[in-house]
């Protein structure tokens, strides 16, 4: 089985959970025997984790016979089902003047939907600069003709498209190809975004959707909001959770001396609206209220963060609630080993790999039962995120009451050998015989 | 002829609340009285009060044909008077047919003998007295909670002149041997043991609505049938059943009440069997064998053990720190401490943190909280706020026999303490709990009586040990004195 994978994240290329997921998800698929060929925008040298094929979008040249197929079918496809008109503005809602200035100032840089950059032989190609910048539309426009162009080179069977940025690419490689389109969604623009949602991602993600062979959704709660928001026939989704890959090397991390007689409560995401930091906080200073030495870290940063440090300010409670900035790789998991409680409040969370990276450190955690991991995590703690004493209550019990720490943590190990990328890749292996059975 | 023993165990938790952090000191409300009441009301109209009936009018119908056993929890029988006072009427009811044995128990449904001999002696006596106070009769069968039973279980409960135990017929104790005998405790030879049939009684209680189950569905004639072939070679058939099986477990539509109504006839259909309480059959049959059971067993469907209640870490932290406190409490004697000291140890509280039934948990007694992580945190948030409180009247009790010993400063201390007892009975009372703001209100009288009359003679009942205090010091002194010389 080949399989074509359109993601845009892909580690080390990676800015939040997505890229996690791709690479247990394709490590897995690999170990079951199948090939995967893995689209990136953009790859910098190095990272290719040698169990597939990673390609970079940008820089493939289009040829004449390319760029036919895909003006015939992409055209119709761009026009109809998406219906983005690509008008170039720089007007987003809710702009103070300075911002403006800002964004005008960025567009002005911004180069036009369809700059390219020709070669010879009249073939031509696009520059990508991958990650999630203000020109991200167009990123998606020219990413799914380089894709595309992809798609007619490689050979492979099923197509598999990762959230709405490769949506467009997945639906013209498919229509260029006639090969099967799977989509796989981890968030959905409601969870992003609330309910001020984009339209343009929206409809994008509506088209992408509607149009794949096969959703695959990461949790019960994201299945819902598909059927709901976006009326796919709930017999197409099926819910694939995601799991966790366990570090090959264990590192043990030593509590220094110091820290010993206190207590540690980790935050760790985007400090987003999303994620809900407010509430950790909230619950943070409730818990202060009853308990001395405990100490708050929030791991992250995100547009929320300047109004939270000054928030921490007005509680006083800064000597006790600490901002550690964005982690990466070995900070992150000296953060998680050094916890005494992984808290994730989110508002909105689709799944949420961070609890199963937490747990993987024998951390107890403290979910929002908004989130879809809480649907297979039954032994970890659950507050609605909106409940902060519950929180707080809660983050009390386990500091003080070792008993409980120790039982969570018992029973979450044994259940964290059921949440494997394996039964994930099992179940998707699955998916693809029955959309090509059906082609 | 061999017996049936039909014997029913009847027994409702107090609900707990979801008690916080932010509770701790600031309230002493322990108890969802809404959810309690709510549940009481439902359950007396779609079980206890129809299968009552039914019993009753097989009693009119049958006379010293059909009779049975049956026990009621203490916290059942506080419920009941507090919200369906007609449920202890029809009990009462039937208690005067005199067909009717009632067995005795740990009275608020609680595991004290694993923990605390004196504890749980207390609460035996106090249920004897409350069973004969209400329906007149003395008990000489006794239950442990959930059929618990072990070697030194039939020490006590011999010691405190009971004849006969029910227990679960668990392999564990029995090895090849089969539940359908009388048997006798091998420690203490006087003492009689009856075993729960388990598998009939589990067609009755567990399968009877069970579609799925290949004997499905389940008449009086067949399960009669069943009893008949068995008592062709046993001597007694023990049913023991949670009244819960009739309308709650097995609901209305299950037909479960026309099964009750029309047994008693099938199996009286032919003379080969007979209905029989404890006290008639150990009258008619004598031990076959001795049994030991050096640990616990209960009628915990799987494994017969009591790791539904003790088997993990927080279950055994729970209820370790709430037996910790007993003698502490007992000294101080304080009527709502102990009361509440009582209610916490229903072990229902216990297995709401079970994390091995973790899906399945009773539909008929459901888990009030959202999860076994939950319940524990909210039984050590209130078991938190009762060691405050233990420690509290502590410190009054301490400061008060000082004051006694030094002869003054009476009036301040009482007056300190009328007030904080009052206090107590205001929160028991915004609880709604009916009962304890009586309870609270007398504790306030009774207090207020003292301070006003009674401050001499408390100085003088107090005057006895601070001269012997003072004997004993001058004693101390003087051996050190002596030390010092040598």
């Amino acid at each position: 089985m080949r399989i074509l994978m359109f993601g845009w994240e892909f580690p080390p290329h990676i800015s939040g959970g997505l890229g996690t997921a791709c690479f247990g998800m394709t490590q897995a698929l690999a170990q079951k025997g199948a090939e995967v060929i893995f689209v990136l925008p953009k790859t910098n040298n190095g990272g290719d984790p040698g169990f597939l094929k990673l390609r970079s979008a940008s820089g493939t040249g289009i040829g004449y016979e390319a760029a036919q197929k895909i003006q015939l079918s992409g055209n119709t496809l761009w026009n109809d089902s998406i219906r983005y008109i690509p008008i170039m503005s720089p007007l987003t809602p809710y702009l103070t003047p300075e911002a403006y200035i800002k964004a005008i100032r960025q567009f002005s840089s911004i180069s036009h939907l369809e700059a390219r950059d020709s070669l010879k032989n009249g073939t031509f190609t696009y520059t990508l600069k991958g990650g999630y910048g203000p020109d991200l539309l167009a990123e998606v426009y020219r990413y799914s003709r380089l894709a595309a162009t992809i798609a007619l080179e490689e050979d492979f069977d099923v197509i598999h498209a990762h959230d709405w940025m490769t949506y467009p690419a997945g639906l013209l490689a498919s229509a260029v190809t006639g090969k099967p389109l799977v989509c796989h969604i981890h968030a959905t623009e409601y969870d992003r975004s609330g309910e001020n949602i984009n339209t343009q991602v929206a409809s994008i993600e509506r088209a992408g959707l509607l149009g794949a062979d096969r959703v695959v959704a990461v949790s019960r709660l994201t299945r819902d909001v598909v059927v709901s928001r976006y009326g796919v026939p709930r017999e197409k989704v099926t819910v694939v959770y995601n799991a966790v890959t366990r570090p090959e090397v264990e590192t043990n991390y030593v509590i220094p001396p110091r820290l010993r007689h206190e207590k540690r409560v980790l935050f760790l995401g985007r400090v987003t609206y999303q994620k809900g930091p407010e509430y950790f906080m909230e619950a943070a200073r409730l818990v202060l209220q009853k308990m001395q030495n405990v100490r708050f870290y929030m791991a992250g940063s995100g547009d929320m963060l300047p109004g939270l440090i000054r928030r921490a300010s007005q509680l006083r409670i800064g000597r006790r609630f600490h901002f550690a900035g964005f982690l990466r790789g070995e900070e992150v998991n000296r953060m998680f080993a050094l916890s005494d409680l992984y808290v994730m409040p989110s508002v909105s969370e689709p799944f949420g790999i961070t609890p199963l990276e937490a747990m993987l450190y024998d951390v107890p955690v403290l979910l929002s039962r908004q989130s879809g991991v809480s649907e297979i995590l039954h032994h970890a703690l659950k507050a609605d995120f909106w409940d902060t004493r519950d929180m707080a209550d809660k983050i009390c019990a386990v500091l003080q009451h070792p008993a409980l720490s120790r039982e969570i943590v018992r029973n979450c190990r044994e259940e964290m050998k059921t949440i494997r990328w394996e039964n994930a890749a099992e179940q998707l292996l699955t998916i693809y015989q029955s959309v090509l059975g059906g082609k | 002829m061999a017996a049936i023993c039909l014997a029913f165990a009847i027994h409702e938790p107090y609900s707990l609340r979801r008690y916080t952090v932010f509770d701790i000191n600031e309230n002493s409300v322990y108890q969802d009285d809404d959810r309690s009441c709510s549940q009481a009301m439902y359950y007396a109209q779609n079980c206890y009060l129809p299968m009552m009936e039914i019993l009753y009018r097989h009693i009119k119908r049958f006379r010293d044909r059909f009779s049975f056993a049956v026990s009621v929890s203490g916290s059942a029988l506080d419920l009941f008077e507090q919200y369906t006072p007609e449920v202890i009427d029809s009990l009462k009811r039937l208690a005067e047919t005199g067909n009717v044995e009632f067995v005795s128990e740990a009275g608020p449904h609680t595991l004290a003998q694993l923990y605390s001999t004196e504890e749980f002696v207390h609460q035996v006596r106090e249920h004897n007295r409350r069973l004969r106070r209400i329906f007149g009769r003395v008990a000489t069968c006794f239950r442990n909670t959930e059929l618990l039973f072990n070697n030194d279980l039939a020490h006590t409960i011999a010691q405190l002149g009971f004849k006969t135990v029910l227990t679960e017929g668990s392999p564990d104790i029995l090895g090849w041997r089969s539940p359908n005998y009388l048997y006798n405790s091998s420690i203490e030879p006087q003492l009689h043991l009856l075993l729960r049939n388990p598998s009939l009684s589990q067609d009755l209680s567990g399968r009877f609505s069970d579609t799925t189950w290949n004997e499905w569905p389940l008449t009086a004639e067949k399960f009669a049938s069943w009893c008949h072939r068995l008592g062709e070679e046993a001597e007694t058939v023990n049913l023991f059943l949670d009244f819960h099986a009739f309308g709650l477990r097995n609901s209305r539509e299950s037909g479960i009440f026309d099964f009750a109504e029309h047994l008693p006839d099938a199996i009286l259909a032919s003379n080969s069997l007979s209905f029989m309480t404890p006290k008639q059959i150990i009258k008619k049959y004598s031990p076959k064998d001795a049994l030991a059971s050096p640990h616990s067993i209960s009628w915990n469907d799987e494994g017969c053990d009591i790791r539904g209640w003790l088997g993990n870490e927080m279950q055994r932290d729970a209820i370790q720190s709430l037996y910790s406190l007993t003698l502490r409490i007992r000294r101080i004697g304080d009527g709502d401490l102990i009361h509440d000291f009582e209610r916490l140890q229903t072990s229902d509280f216990f297995h709401y943190m079970s994390t091995r039934w973790f899906s399945e948990s009773q539909p008929d007694r459901p888990n009030p909280f959202l999860s076994p992580y939950d319940a524990y945190i909210s039984f050590m948030n209130i078991l938190t706020d009762l060691t405050q409180r233990v420690s509290v009247l502590e410190e009054e009790k301490g400061r008060k026999k000082r004051a006694a010993a030094k002869g003054n400063g009476m009036e301040e201390s009482n007056e300190k303490r009328s007030q904080i007892s009052a206090k107590t009975a205001s929160m028991n009372g915004s609880g709604g709990n009916a009962e304890a703001s009586v309870r609270g209100r007398r504790a306030v009288r009774k207090i207020i009586g003292t301070s006003s009359k009674g401050a001499t003679s408390t100085v003088k009942a107090a005057a006895e040990p601070s001269a012997e205090r003072r004997k004993r010091t001058r004693v101390e002194t003087g051996s050190s004195g002596k030390k010092s010389e040598n």
